[in-house]
């Protein structure tokens, strides 16, 4: 059972939490499955127990069978050789298919949990880690834990089993022979720490080369263009050569000392059976026959070589799982990393939240910034005291170097982020109040990166609305300026286009998550550089679409471009996380001011002509020592 | 194999900047024998390499670089700075005489127990500084192995916490805007050193003055860089600056030890770790409402949590993670901010002697200058 711990917080209120040890976190995942797991254990250990049976009918058969000539006891013994052999592989075949089946469901169930999980997490989450690392996490460190539930426990209980059990039979069939072979035993344990830790680490950093590689070459086939475009193939070639030989050569120390380890293993179980052989041999060899006749002094041999047999054999099979025991904790290690790793995740929170009651209503499209500051976590300010209003029907654009904020102010409007101070107000009623989803499916954002599905256009122009009718979606490419390159396609509408959308150009790409974000028919639109990808015609084409359609809604634009923000009802020129001026285009291409350093190129181009010009006259004059 | 108590083993390696046509020729390797015959020494096949330098070549990215190794066994303690002098000798040798594929891009040394043995690190820290005639200092890679580089020592890592020292990240975008029209258009800006002095008063958010020296004040400089980056230079004789060094810092070193975002490095007695960013919110909940440390207090693992729970330094997505709690503890564990007193957690007692700082490899420390 977790530990339930009550903990106080600052208000001093009372907070019931569950911590879960990785080992009750690994339980919970295979509780399901705690039955089927409980059949391949008890597999598992008659297979120990059947596997015992061979030593003694092989002892029988050069004890006994062979030196009398016993036809009958050697078929019998044979027979039952083959007996043991058979059950033991059919209950190996049982045994695979359930652990098979068990990881399986594991490893399904972890995913699933999982991915689920991170559909749910905020934006921050996907902004704070690569999607490499996520999918990393996904589907490599899920596999770990898999493994430690199908490979690393139940050979766990069975090596303790089968060693137990063995020693038992030693112990039983001649004590001192038993404490003879046990005496090697600490050596195995000795070599677990002369190798381990070296082997740990040689395989973090194989584990770690491996993710380098995995990354580098998942970076160079996104970016398959870029490197054709500088025709870097060659010297991506040759970083990547280098890295591989790195990793072939932590490979090859990693084998050395796996190789050495088992060469040591092995040399200290057969130093351990030599010895079990000289005092087994020993006893037979210098057995007084005083007082017993010559049968009997015959049977006593007999029964010494059935028994020398019988325990060279077991003492091999006991070193078996001593190696087999130390190597678990080897593996143990990735699969606890794993498991912190899968969880990490799963403990996460969204960074916003519902309230209880919170509001599922239809907006009209007044957005009414107050006093609004935002900073990350450990980090400067974004925003500082940031207030507008936007009336339904007003088109804002938000103008600006970069790095001056406006996305945060799109991140905060789409509720991707709270602000730190400040309220955000949509009808008057605080943006807290609404639910997510709610407010969420009353907008739409199109952003500078279009990601298009790999799929059909149609699925593609749905993703906004699964269930728009046909005449919706055809509309909605038509205001977006797409329909006719969609026409003009091989399958129209039903054309697959690649994973990113590959097979279209940065402006079909855009006129399309145009399209997606129209057959919304959303009350708020955020366009954040949504047009920047378009040649003029085809921006025109889709700026006389957007006009029509912002009538009724709040539009807020951040562009560059002067063309799509210059019939804006309000501009916010924004400078490091502050609104330096506001106004009309008409207003502000008059003002001295960032503004117009930004969109009126000539008088940037003459001022800057006239502070090089003072610049050169003060060279000039600094040259004649007037200065 | 057995050795006498105080035999000590080094194993240094060397890297060197790569070349695209370099090759093992004879004439290389004939000046390798040469340098054996002149460094080397027997180690008594201890540690990892042998007692005589050997080369290898590497291949990095689209040039090949070589690596020179040698391990030394010294068995008087009071020895162990030549020693490993003679080593940084013959490294340095290599590269003066052409053997290597450039100059020295890095080294590196192995010995048990590397990152406790403060007193097997001090001989070579002494020897590095004879020949290089500098202070170097290590960067924690395992138990035994430590990369030898160069640091800048910002601040303690408490005021770095606090931003309360020197450095202030509200001053960085303003650096970084200054060496940007340095870099813009260079020739205009040449034969200048650039600074930043940071006006610094306890419990206050630091001022920065920037500032330039040279042979005499140039007018143009100030008034282009006020045009460009308003920001005003005020020029400071060459002599005033080298008689303070630790006034000015220079606008690269400012740049790198005010940011917030990448990674973190602390050093601990001239050992540099590399924290996690995302790790750091656990030292917060080590720290009072003023943001002090708190050493003379340890926290029970409930009680990390409950802080934790309200902590504002934390990422709200992770306030309620066990896991998160759990992993930071590991991290900050292994890299020795925390100490873990049984059940419970202390702040290390050496944290306010932590160091914030920014590692450079050797061959990168003095180009961050140019």
């Amino acid at each position: 059972m977790p530990t339930t711990i009550v903990v106080e917080d600052e208000q001093g209120e009372h907070i019931v939490v569950k911590r879960k040890t990785r080992l009750q976190q690994f339980l919970q995942l295979v509780r399901p499955y705690r039955w089927m797991l409980g059949q391949c254990l008890v597999i598992m250990l008659i297979m120990s127990g059947v596997a015992m049976v061979q030593p003694l009918l092989f002892a029988e058969v050069i004890g006994r069978a062979l030196p009398n000539q016993d036809l009958e006891l050697f078929t019998a013994c044979l027979v039952g050789m083959l007996v043991v052999m058979l059950v033991g592989e059919v209950l190996g075949l049982l045994n695979g298919h359930l652990l098979r089946l068990v990881a399986g469901r594991v490893i399904f169930d972890i995913r699933r949990k999982m991915y689920a999980h991170v559909q749910r997490l905020s934006l921050s989450f996907f902004e704070s880690r690569s999607p490499g690392e996520i999918n990393s996490r996904l589907m490599g460190d899920t596999a770990s834990i898999a493994n430690l539930v199908t490979g690393t426990v139940l050979r766990t209980i069975e090596s303790v089993f089968r060693a137990t059990f063995i020693l038992g039979l030693l112990l039983w069939m001649d004590w001192r022979i038993a404490l003879i072979a046990m005496a090697v035993t600490p050596l195995h344990f000795l070599s677990y720490f002369l190798f381990e830790r070296r082997l740990g680490h040689e395989s973090w950093k194989a584990t770690e080369k491996n993710s380098q590689i995995n990354g580098k070459t998942n970076e160079v086939f996104d970016a398959a263009k870029v490197v054709k475009g500088y025709s870097a193939e060659q010297r991506e070639v040759k970083t990547l050569v280098a890295q591989l030989r790195e990793g072939y050569e932590i490979g090859l120390r990693s084998g050395w000392l796996t190789n050495a380890w088992g060469a040591f293993t092995n040399s200290v179980s057969h130093v351990g059976s030599l010895v079990v052989m000289v005092a087994t041999g020993l006893v037979v060899i210098w057995m007084d026959p005083t007082g017993l006749t010559e049968a009997q002094t015959r049977d006593q041999v007999q029964q010494g070589v059935v028994n020398f047999s019988a325990m060279i054999a077991y003492v091999g099979m006991l070193y078996a799982p001593i190696s087999q025991l130390i190597n678990v904790v080897g593996q143990i290690i990735p699969a606890r990393v794993g498991l912190q790793r899968v969880y990490e995740i799963l403990d996460l929170e969204q960074d916003v939240v519902d309230k209880p009651d919170a509001l599922h209503r239809k907006i009209k499209g007044d957005v009414k910034f107050e006093q609004v500051c935002f900073a990350y976590p450990m980090d400067k300010q974004v925003l500082s005291d940031i207030s507008f209003t936007a009336s339904t029907g007003q088109v804002i654009a938000l103008v600006g170097p970069s790095g001056a904020g406006k996305t945060t102010v799109a991140n905060l409007i789409a509720r991707f982020y709270e602000p730190t101070a400040g309220h955000i107000l949509i009808d008057d009623i605080d943006i807290t109040d609404y639910a997510v989803h709610s407010l969420r499916n009353q907008m739409s954002l199109v952003l500078q990166e279009t990601y298009l599905f790999r799929g059909t256009v149609r699925e593609n122009l749905l993703y906004g609305k699964p269930n728009a009718s046909e005449d919706e979606v055809i509309n909605a490419a038509m205001l977006a300026n797409a329909h006719e390159f969609i026409q003009a396609m091989p399958y129209g509408y039903d054309t697959i286009i690649g994973a990113h959308g590959a097979r279209l150009s940065g402006g079909q790409r855009q006129r399309l998550a145009i399209a997606r974000a129209l057959i919304r028919d959303p009350r708020l639109l955020i366009l954040d550089e949504a047009t920047s990808a378009l040649d003029t015609a085809s921006e025109m084409k889709v700026q006389e679409a957007l006009a029509t359609l912002m009538n009724d809604r709040t539009t807020f634009i951040i562009a560059h471009r002067l063309s799509t923000i210059k019939d804006a009802s309000q501009i916010l020129v924004m400078e490091k996380g502050h609104i330096v001026q506001r106004g009309t285009y008409g207003e502000l291409i008059e003002r001295d001011g960032l503004f117009r350093k930004l969109y009126d190129p000539k008088w940037a181009k003459e001022r800057e002509e006239r502070e090089e010009e003072e610049l050169k006259a003060l060279s000039e004059e600094l040259k004649a020592g007037a200065v | 194999m057995i050795l006498p108590k105080n035999a000590q083993v080094y194993d240094l390696a060397c890297h060197y900047e790569p070349r695209s046509d370099f090759a093992l020729s004879a004439r290389l390797r004939k000046s390798v024998k040469e340098l054996q015959d002149e460094f080397g020494r027997r180690a008594w096949m201890t540690g990892s390499y042998s007692g005589r330098p050997t080369i290898h070549t590497d291949m990095k990215g689209i040039a090949i670089g070589t690596r020179i190794e040698m391990s030394t066994l010294v068995f008087r303690p009071s020895r162990r700075q030549d020693r490993v002098a003679n080593i940084f000798r013959m490294f340095q040798a290599a590269a003066d005489r052409g053997i290597s594929s450039g100059p020295i891009a890095r080294m590196t040394v192995r010995f048990d127990h590397a990152d406790r043995r403060v007193d097997l690190r001090e001989p070579i820290m002494d020897a590095f500084a004879e020949v290089f005639g500098n202070p170097c200092i290590f960067q924690f890679q395992f138990n035994n192995y430590l990369r030898i580089g160069r640091a800048v020592v910002h601040q303690e890592l408490v005021h770095y916490l606090r931003e309360d020292g020197p450095y202030h990240s509200d001053h960085q975008p303003r650096v970084e805007k200054v060496q940007n029209e340095l870099h813009r258009q260079p020739g205009r800006y040449e034969g200048y050193r650039y600074f930043v002095e940071p006006l610094f008063t306890p419990g206050q958010k630091p001022e920065v003055r920037f500032c330039y020296s040279g042979a005499r004040p140039d007018k143009l400089i100030e008034v282009t860089l006020r045009q460009k980056s308003e920001e005003t230079l005020a020029f400071v004789e060459p002599g005033e600056v080298d008689a303070a060094p630790d006034r000015f810092v220079s606008l690269a070193d400012y740049d790198l030890g005010s940011r917030r975002f990448g990674a973190l490095w602390v050093s601990e007695k001239g050992l540099l770790r590399r924290i996690d960013r995302v790790w750091l919110p656990l030292v917060y909940l080590f720290m009072d409402r003023e943001l002090w440390p708190i050493l003379d207090r340890s926290f029970s693992w409930e009680e990390l949590y409950a802080r934790q729970r309200n902590s504002r330094y934390v990422p709200i997505s992770s306030r309620s993670s066990t896991t998160f709690l759990d992993i930071c503890i590991e991290r900050l564990r292994e890299r020795r901010i925390i100490l873990a007193d049984g059940s419970r957690y202390r702040l290390n007692p050496e944290f306010p002697n932590i160091l914030h700082v920014t590692y450079y490899e050797l061959g990168e420390y003095d180009k961050r200058l140019s």
